[in-house]
């Protein structure tokens, strides 16, 4: 090996280390993965049969939702660092009738704080405007299937608060973090409600983002 | 719904399986622990993309869950998974769009920074021999066993990789 191979195979370590020194990765155990947070893993079979049933249920009582028909809804979403622009996702988009809802509160590393609304369609596929196209179903019966994120939140929000228009707030059991998926985020599972103010705190209790979702619109 | 709940026992199974067989040291909560951060830096470095990283091993362990207990180098198993997934990740990059990166990390020096282009632009199984060399200092069979091709192959990808790397500094 010549001197200037050597010099180079050095500099290229050297890279090579810059790059995985500033990886960041959040810390987290497997627990965390599989299970909501505030869990316990499934340990008994028992527990696993309760889960299936739970799941059994929810399916039942998912189909007789996407089986009624629902008013027509005009859903506005926004970010603040993109509400001045067109792209990447449009401001409003009009979902049919007789889809199901999935709200989706995103913030990224600490960045812009995303207010996305996917729609479930009675076969599950979503059609969203949100900043990732997905073409995975959103709700429980996703668990384990490889859900993509959609987004992540910052590192530092613990607990996110959301007001609807009605003015009722979402508590934390209806928050919850989708498990088996690499990145924290929140789904809210609600079918006729719809977020006006999202809240972001830190681990201290201090409000780390007021977001107002603008132009909503109910028809 | 029903593979859902087929993964999920057959988890638990592998779960209960594994903690009973002498051959298999910790559990698999352990070995995320301890390989969850080195498999992202590694699948950083092979996509250039921290948050595709993260989510790229997360799926990776998922992968490799049911199968706790019946690998014996849980290691290099779950490093091919991870490159297999970041080779197949360029092709699902369209289907997203990046949200801006507000994390503050430090400016690297100029030639780090130059050296860093240039493996970007490296095609990606050239990309990772490369990366799998020197920075995970493994010995060709192993790089060969990530990827899933014969020493031979890693040695003609990292012979063409450094003289690309080569190339592209000089110019």
């Amino acid at each position: 090996m010549t001197a200037t191979d050597e010099r180079l195979e050095e500099r290229l370590r050297e890279a090579l280390r810059y790059q995985a020194s500033v990886t960041v990765a959040g810390s987290r155990s497997w627990a965390d993965v599989q299970m909501p947070r505030g869990r316990s893993r499934i340990k008994a079979s028992w527990q696993l049969v309760a889960a299936v049933a739970t799941l059994a249920v929810a399916l039942v009582a998912g189909a007789a939702y996407l089986s009624r028909s629902s008013p027509t809804v005009r859903v506005a979403t926004s970010s603040p660092a993109t509400k001045d622009t067109a792209a990447p996702w449009p401001v409003i988009e009009t979902l049919a009738q007789g889809q199901d809802w999935t709200f989706v509160l995103v913030a990224h590393s600490g960045g812009p704080w995303v207010c996305m609304v996917k729609a479930r369609s009675a076969d599950e596929t979503c059609t969203t405007q949100n900043a990732t196209p997905d073409p995975y179903p959103v709700g429980p019966l996703a668990v384990g299937k490889g859900v993509r994120p959609w987004g992540r939140l910052a590192k530092d929000v613990v607990r996110i608060d959301v007001t609807f228009t009605d003015g009722s707030h979402a508590s934390p059991s209806i928050l919850r973090p989708r498990t088996l998926t690499a990145s924290n985020y929140y789904v809210i599972d609600d079918v006729v409600k719809t977020p006006r103010v999202v809240t972001a705190f830190g681990p201290d209790g201090s409000t780390l983002e007021n977001f107002t979702v603008p132009n909503i619109h109910d028809g | 719904v029903g593979r859902s709940a087929d993964d999920l026992a057959r988890f638990q199974t592998d779960r209960e399986q594994a903690a009973a067989r002498p051959e298999v040291s910790g559990s698999f909560d352990r070995f995320y622990a301890d390989e969850y951060l080195p498999m992202v830096r590694l699948a950083h470095l092979v996509t250039g993309s921290n948050d595709a990283a993260e989510d790229l091993v997360q799926e990776a362990f998922l992968r490799m869950a049911p199968h706790w207990g019946h690998v014996d180098r849980p290691v290099p198993y779950l490093r091919r998974i991870v490159v297999n997934r970041c080779l197949t990740w360029r092709g699902r990059r369209s289907r997203t769009v990046p949200l801006p990166d507000s994390f503050d990390r430090p400016a690297p020096a100029q030639p780090v920074a130059e050296m860093l282009d240039a493996i970007a632009r490296l095609p990606p199984r050239r990309r990772a021999a490369i990366v799998l060399r020197f920075y995970t200092d493994l010995p060709e069979a192993e790089i060969a066993q990530a990827l899933g091709c014969r020493s031979g192959t890693v040695k003609s990808l990292l012979s063409r990789g450094l003289a690309q790397l080569r190339k592209e500094i000089e110019r």
